[in-house]
C-alpha cells in the first residue's frame, strides 16, 4: 500500500527515510549520474528534504519501499522556482494548491517490466488520490523526456511550459498537470491498478504482497513488443 | 523564426493537439506545424507487433507515395543509414549528423541520392523510446530545414505528443472493438507477465477461481481457445501495450 510521510516524520521513522535516501543514491547518483547532487555517504539527501517536504512511498507487506516520490510546496523553496525558472515561457506556477513533483522512482531494479510498470501506476494513482484528498489542484515538475512519455502514456494532460533544454543528463522540460478525476481513472486503467492505494484515505487500501518482486517471470519473448 | 516564435508555435501546437479527438485532424495539424519549421514531409510509425508488416504501422505519413513504395520494394530498410542509427541511440538526430559521423556505403549513397531528388535533403528523427524499448518514431524531412538547438527541442516535444496522441486514439478505437472489462484486462496483463492464477488472485485480492473466470471470458470475447492466444489478441489490439 502507499503511505504518506512528511519531513516531520523523519526522526520517528528513520529506517524508512534511510532506505529511501539509499535508493535515491542508487538511482540518481550511481545510475543516472546527476551532477550537482551532494550525497552524504551513500545517502542522497538534499536541501529540499525539509520538514515541509511530503513523501509518498509504496511499501510491500514487509515494509520495503518499492517506489516513491517527493512533493514540495511551491510556496517555499522548490527546484523549478529556484533552479529552472528559465524553462518556462510564462513564469513558474506557484500557490497553496500547487505542489512540485520531484524524485520520482521505482526501486526493485530486477523486477520485470510488467511489475515496474504496475508500480508506476500505483505510485501515480496514489499521488492523484493524495492531491484530491488535500485540495491540491496542480502538480508542476521539471522532468526528462522519459518521464514525460510515461505521464502521457497514462493519458495525463501534461501541459509543457516551455521547450525542452539539453543538459548533460538529458532533456529537461517544465510541465504542469491538473490533478483531475479523469487522469486518476486513466492511470488506473492504463496501468492495471485496481481501487484506491492510499492508506488513511481508502477504506480498504490495496495490499502489496512482498512476493510481487520475487519473480524471475517476465513477458514471454514471443509476446514481448 | 526567432527562438520565442518557435516556442510559441510549439506550445500552441501541443495545446491544439490535446484538444482534438479526431485522428483525421492530426495529419494536417502536424504537417502545417512541421512546414513552418521547413519540413515538407512527416511520418509517425509504431513498432510492429509480432507478425505485423511495417506497412501496417504508419500512424501518420506524408512522405511521397512513390518514394514509400520504392523504399519497400528495394528493401532499403536493411541499408538505410537512418535505421542503422536507431540501433545506436535513442536520442533525436538529424540526417546530416549521421552522415557526417562515418563512411557511407554504396547502397546508402544511393538511398540518400534518391531522397535528395525527391526533395528531401535533410531530415530529423525522433526515436520514441519508453520503458526499456522502442515504441515508435517520428521522422521529418525537407529541402532545407533549420535545425538549431531550439528547433531540436521543439521537434522532439511535438513528436512525442503526436506519437502519444495517435497511440492513445488507436487504443481507444481498439477498446470499442473488444469490450473487455477492466478486470479481464488486469488478469490478462498479469497472465502475460507469467503469473499463475493463484498469484494473480493474491495481487488482485480475488480467488484463483475468479481469475480463471475472467480469463475464460476474455478468451470467449476474443473468440480464441487458449490463454496465450487471448494475450496475443490483447497485445495486437493494443490493449496490453502502453
Amino acid at each position: 500500500m502507499m503511505d504518506v510521510y512528511t519531513g516531520y516524520d523523519e526522526p520517528n521513522c528513520s529506517s524508512v527515510f534511510e532506505q529511501m535516501y539509499r535508493q535515491r543514491y542508487e538511482i540518481y547518483v550511481k545510475r543516472r549520474k546527476w551532477s550537482g547532487l551532494r550525497p552524504v555517504g551513500e545517502l542522497e539527501k538534499d536541501q529540499y528534504d525539509t520538514p515541509s517536504a511530503i513523501y509518498l512511498l509504496v511499501q510491500d507487506d514487509a515494509e520495503d519501499i518499492l517506489a516513491g516520490l517527493r512533493l514540495l510546496p511551491t510556496t517555499g523553496p522548490h527546484i523549478f522556482g529556484d533552479l529552472f525558472p528559465h524553462l518556462s515561457a510564462s513564469g513558474v506556477p506557484e500557490g497553496g494548491a500547487i505542489l512540485e513533483l520531484t524524485r520520482f522512482y521505482v526501486a526493485p531494479f530486477k523486477s520485470s517490466k510488467a511489475v515496474r510498470d504496475w508500480l508506476v501506476g500505483v505510485l501515480c494513482a496514489g499521488m492523484i488520490e493524495y492531491c484530491q484528498a488535500n485540495g491540491i489542484h496542480q502538480i508542476t515538475s521539471v522532468i526528462d523526456t522519459f518521464l514525460l512519455k510515461l505521464m502521457l502514456s497514462m493519458e495525463w494532460r501534461v501541459r509543457p511550459l516551455g521547450l525542452p533544454q539539453r543538459y548533460p543528463e538529458g532533456e529537461a522540460i517544465a510541465v504542469v498537470v491538473d490533478m483531475t478525476q479523469e487522469i486518476l481513472l486513466s492511470t488506473r486503467r492504463t496501468k492495471g491498478v485496481s481501487g484506491q492505494v492510499l492508506r488513511n484515505w481508502a477504506t480498504q487500501p490495496m495490499r502489496i504482497p512482498a512476493t510481487v518482486r520475487m519473480e524471475g517471470a517476465s513477458v514471454p519473448q514471443s509476446l514481448a513488443l | 523564426m526567432s527562438q520565442r516564435e518557435v516556442e510559441q508555435l510549439t506550445l500552441e501546437f501541443v495545446a491544439a493537439l490535446d484538444a482534438t479527438e479526431a485522428s483525421t485532424a492530426i495529419t494536417p495539424m502536424f504537417s502545417s506545424y512541421a512546414d513552418r519549421l521547413g519540413f515538407t514531409h512527416a511520418t509517425c510509425l509504431r513498432v510492429p507487433e509480432a507478425g505485423e508488416q511495417l506497412d501496417d504501422c504508419f500512424l501518420l505519413n506524408t512522405f511521397p507515395d512513390d518514394w514509400v513504395r520504392r523504399y519497400g520494394e528495394c528493401g532499403y530498410i536493411k541499408s538505410d543509414p537512418i535505421v542503422r542509427e536507431l540501433y545506436l541511440t535513442y536520442q533525436p538526430f538529424s540526417w546530416s549528423e549521421v552522415i557526417g559521423r562515418r563512411e557511407v556505403g554504396l547502397v546508402e549513397q544511393q538511398i540518400m541520392a534518391e531522397c535528395q531528388s525527391a526533395g528531401m535533403k535533410e531530415g530529423f528523427v525522433v526515436p520514441i523510446y519508453q520503458g526499456g524499448g522502442y515504441t515508435g518514431l517520428v521522422s521529418l524531412a525537407g529541402r532545407d530545414p533549420m535545425i538549431t538547438a531550439e528547433h531540436r527541442g521543439a521537434l522532439t516535444l511535438a513528436s512525442i505528443y503526436v506519437h502519444n496522441k495517435l497511440m492513445t486514439l488507436r487504443r481507444h478505437e481498439a477498446h470499442t472493438q473488444s469490450d473487455l472489462t477492466e478486470r479481464e484486462l488486469e488478469c490478462l496483463r498479469w497472465a502475460a507477465a507469467g503469473k499463475s492464477d493463484w498469484e494473480i488472485g493474491q495481487i488482485l485480492l480475488i480467488s484463483s477461481k475468479t481469475v480463471n473466470y475472467h480469463i475464460e471470458n476474455a478468451k470467449r470475447k476474443f473468440g480464441v481457445a487458449t490463454r496465450v492466444q487471448a494475450i496475443v489478441s490483447a497485445l495486437r489490439f493494443g490493449r496490453l501495450a502502453n
